[in-house]
């Protein structure tokens, strides 16, 4: 039987740690790849592991999070759930319920909150407490607002202080209409700018130490961009189509899987999942949907105070497409889509297809396939399934349905209070 | 009023009915700019602006700063070389009764009303092009109005028949002509900082907004702890926000927001005497009439934009 795909994939250098979430499950290697920890009920033989208690009810898991530090570690579920595991022993040090479906979690830089975004495109702050680690909800500090946007919430990340602005934090959430907000924080009632030139829902804000005046963001219009952080002022605009078209050119790249009602399906779409940041290398990379392929894009810094510019791409082509991407140190690690039902070439058969592929540094600093850091993650199986589900695509809750309209369905949509 | 059968026509109200509520969280086709900056005022404000007719050989601005293709300010005006900015807002304007009032009070100054409900932006429009209309083939010597007194008598007898700034003046000249008025369909919850840079605004005003009665609705409700942050950013410190309504339970929602917020201050009664925004904002609008007509009770609460407290302490 094949097994169920990774669909999350979350990574820490400080810890040395690689997280691999697939459905309501997750596993934690070190950076060879050897299992550390899973909640899984078959540990695989590896007595070493420890079997971390899923607190969950179940429900498929839609994020997961390394604190900065590595030392912490939070999930958050369809099914509502938010769970934060301390990472030495993987005790559970909190288990709650969000009122909203949470989309995107991000510990704060100081590891004190967990921080989400909800698809009521509300953020709250969980406060992690260390000492208790009881999981009553007694004598805790209760969850408190940060910010909320009207619409979903695809994202929440945390800026790098700027040494010239002494300790001042931003807190960078993206949303499905298109927005960033970048918000003081933790005094988030105060919006210092919005990155506005993004045509479509914006899925992924990566901020970097390396250059922490800048974002990059990626979005379902097909570009990845670069911003100022604190005027908003979009710097530069990566049209993906450039270089990506090829794939979808030579077949490799497949339309119209999966999208709403089919009619998304004519169309060569460039929906970014996900941008990460490579902090050694001083780069960003991203996956993009239906594109077997990383594309990392090198940050070029200026003199003189002028900003860095994301330089050519280099494309490391995958077996299919991906699901996530994460990175720790020097590796990059993709989790990889179910092998589809057409057929193709060096895909694997569904039994023994890979689920993930990791990259490293090779010489003339280019990422080349890290084939055992590969091997040994996928060393770590999932759980076999009858039918390994297919991945819902991000244009299906992404697009603003009236655009796929035909004429005429368009009118206001008035609806009266019930 | 005018001879009705020649010339301008102002619309009348009742064919611009629609259904009280709109979901602002369901998607619809609205048009919006990518960012302020490239929001075309123009058709908005004939009079302030050129059209965004540029020659077809130059390339659109890529660079997001620019500035709009904007005309020197109104003649006469202090700010001639500023670019015309919007600097009022009233959000779910309704049919528009504020700003017809406020226009002549203010008449250098761009103000915008703000409504999601097409037909009610549609009749707006009409209005204020007709009124336009009317006070450009008044003539240089025509009579004048002195609007102040003439809203001070007005709004001393509020229960006379209709008021002059009902529908706004159609036979004497008015200062600004009505040219520095517009209204536009946006949906306020979402879309306000594609229409408004950061501190842009001086004054944003809600009059009388929908209560939104069901606890699981109330995050519809045009005042929240979440919408303020979104206020905040795009008035300038020192603006001012007006809220008004009749719905106790609504005003007490408001201020609860209002006073929490930290970016918010209350402005004291006695400072609002001064303000001449304030009586349109409590007699002005269509929904405020009906109140009044009904004898309902009418809760204002203004606040005024303060900087962040938190970076006052560093
Ligand atoms: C009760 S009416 C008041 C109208 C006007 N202010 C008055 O006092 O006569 C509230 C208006 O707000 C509009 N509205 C509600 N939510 C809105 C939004 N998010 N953006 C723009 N207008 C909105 C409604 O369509 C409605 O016309």
């Amino acid at each position: 039987m094949p097994y169920t795909s990774v669909t999350v994939v979350e990574a820490n250098s400080c810890r040395g740690a690689i997280a691999l979430v697939f459905d309501s499950d997750f596993h934690v290697t070190d950076s060879k790849g050897k299992l550390l920890a899973s909640t899984a009920a078959d540990l695989q033989d590896n007595a070493a592991a420890i079997k971390i208690a899923n607190i969950g009810k179940g429900g498929a898991i839609k994020a997961a999070v390394f604190s900065r530090d590595g030392s912490l570690f939070a999930i958050c579920t369809l099914d509502k759930n938010l769970l934060i595991y301390e990472t030495t022993n993987w005790s559970c040090l909190l288990s709650t319920s969000t009122e909203k479906r949470t989309n995107a979690i991000c510990f704060d830089p100081t590891g004190e909150y967990l921080v989400t975004g909800d698809k009521f495109g509300d953020s709250y702050k969980f406060k992690v407490g260390l000492a208790e680690s009881n999981n009553s909800d007694t004598g805790r500090e209760k969850p408190g607002l940060v910010l909320g946007h009207v619409s979903i919430l695809c994202d929440v990340a945390f800026s790098y202080c700027l040494a010239s602005e002494t300790q001042q934090q931003y807190i960078l959430t993206c949303d499905r209409d298109e927005k960033i907000r970048i918000s003081k924080y933790p005094n988030a009632y105060n919006i210092q700018a919005f990155c506005l030139g993004h045509t479509e829902f914006v899925t992924t804000v990566a901020p970097a130490s390396f250059a922490p005046a800048n974002a990059v963001t990626g979005s379902g219009d097909g570009t990845i961009r670069l911003w100022e952080i604190s005027t908003g002022k979009l710097l530069q605009t990566v049209e993906l189509k450039e270089f990506l078209a090829k794939y979808y050119a030579d077949g490799r790249a497949v339309c119209g899987e999966n999208t709403y009602e089919d009619r998304t399906a004519a169309s060569e779409r460039y929906g970014v999942l996900r941008v990460r940041v490579c902090e050694k290398q001083r780069a960003f990379v991203a996956v993009v949907e239906r594109i077997p392929a990383a594309i990392i894009l090198p940050f070029e810094s200026k003199q003189d105070g002028e900003h860095g510019v994301l330089g050519n791409p280099q494309l490391v082509d995958l077996v299919r497409a991906p699901t996530d991407v994460a990175v720790l140190d020097d590796s990059i690690i993709v989790s990889l889509a179910p092998v589809s039902s057409a057929p193709q070439a060096d895909q694997g058969t569904s039994n023994d297809a890979p689920l993930i592929a990791a990259l490293r540094l090779g010489a003339d600093s280019k990422f080349v396939h890290d084939k055992e850091l590969t091997n040994a993650l996928n060393g770590c199986k999932t759980k076999e399934v009858a039918l390994v589900p297919a991945i819902g695509s991000v244009f299906v809750w992404g697009n603003k349905m009236y655009l796929e309209r035909p004429k005429g369905e368009d009118q206001d949509q008035d609806q009266d209070e019930e | 009023m005018a001879d009705s059968t020649a010339g301008p026509k102002l619309p009348q109200k009742r064919y611009f009915r629609q259904r009280a509520h709109v979901n602002i969280f369901n998607d619809m086709p609205l048009e919006y700019p990518v960012r302020p900056s490239e929001q075309d005022w123009s058709d908005h404000f004939p009079a302030y602006f050129r059209t965004q007719q540029q020659p077809a050989s130059a390339a659109r601005p890529l660079s997001p700063g620019a500035e709009p293709q904007a005309k020197r300010g109104p003649a006469g005006s202090a700010h001639t070389a500023q670019p015309a900015r919007v600097e009022f807002a009233d959000i779910g304007c309704g049919y528009g009764g504020l700003l017809v009032a406020l226009a002549p009070l203010y008449p250098s100054t761009l103000m915008v009303g703000m409504e999601i409900r097409t037909k009610l932006v549609d009749y707006l429009q009409r209005r204020i092009h007709a009124l336009r209309t009317f006070q450009h083939a008044l003539g240089p010597a025509a009579e004048r109005v002195d609007v102040r007194s003439k809203l001070r008598a007005e709004f001393a007898a509020p229960d006379s028949t209709e008021g002059l700034h009902d529908n706004g003046e159609t036979e004497r000249l008015v200062p600004g002509h009505y040219d520095n008025i517009a209204a536009m369909r946006i949906n306020c919850q979402k879309y306000l900082p594609n229409f408004f840079e950061k501190a842009q605004l001086t004054k944003l005003f809600i009059l009388f907004a929908d209560p939104h009665f069901k606890r699981r609705k109330h995050k519809a409700r045009i005042v929240s702890a979440t919408m303020l942050a979104e206020y905040a950013y795009v008035l300038r410190p020192g603006g001012v926000l007006y809220t008004i309504t009749d719905v106790k339970d609504l005003a007490d929602w408001n201020t609860k927001h209002l006073d929490a917020f930290p970016l918010f201050e209350r402005i004291p009664d006695d400072e609002l005497e001064n303000d001449p925004a304030v009586p349109c904002v409590i007699n002005s609008t269509e929904e405020g009439k009906k109140v009044a007509r009904n004898n309902g009770s009418k809760y204002l609460a203004c606040y005024r934009r303060i900087e962040d407290p938190a970076n006052l302490n560093k």
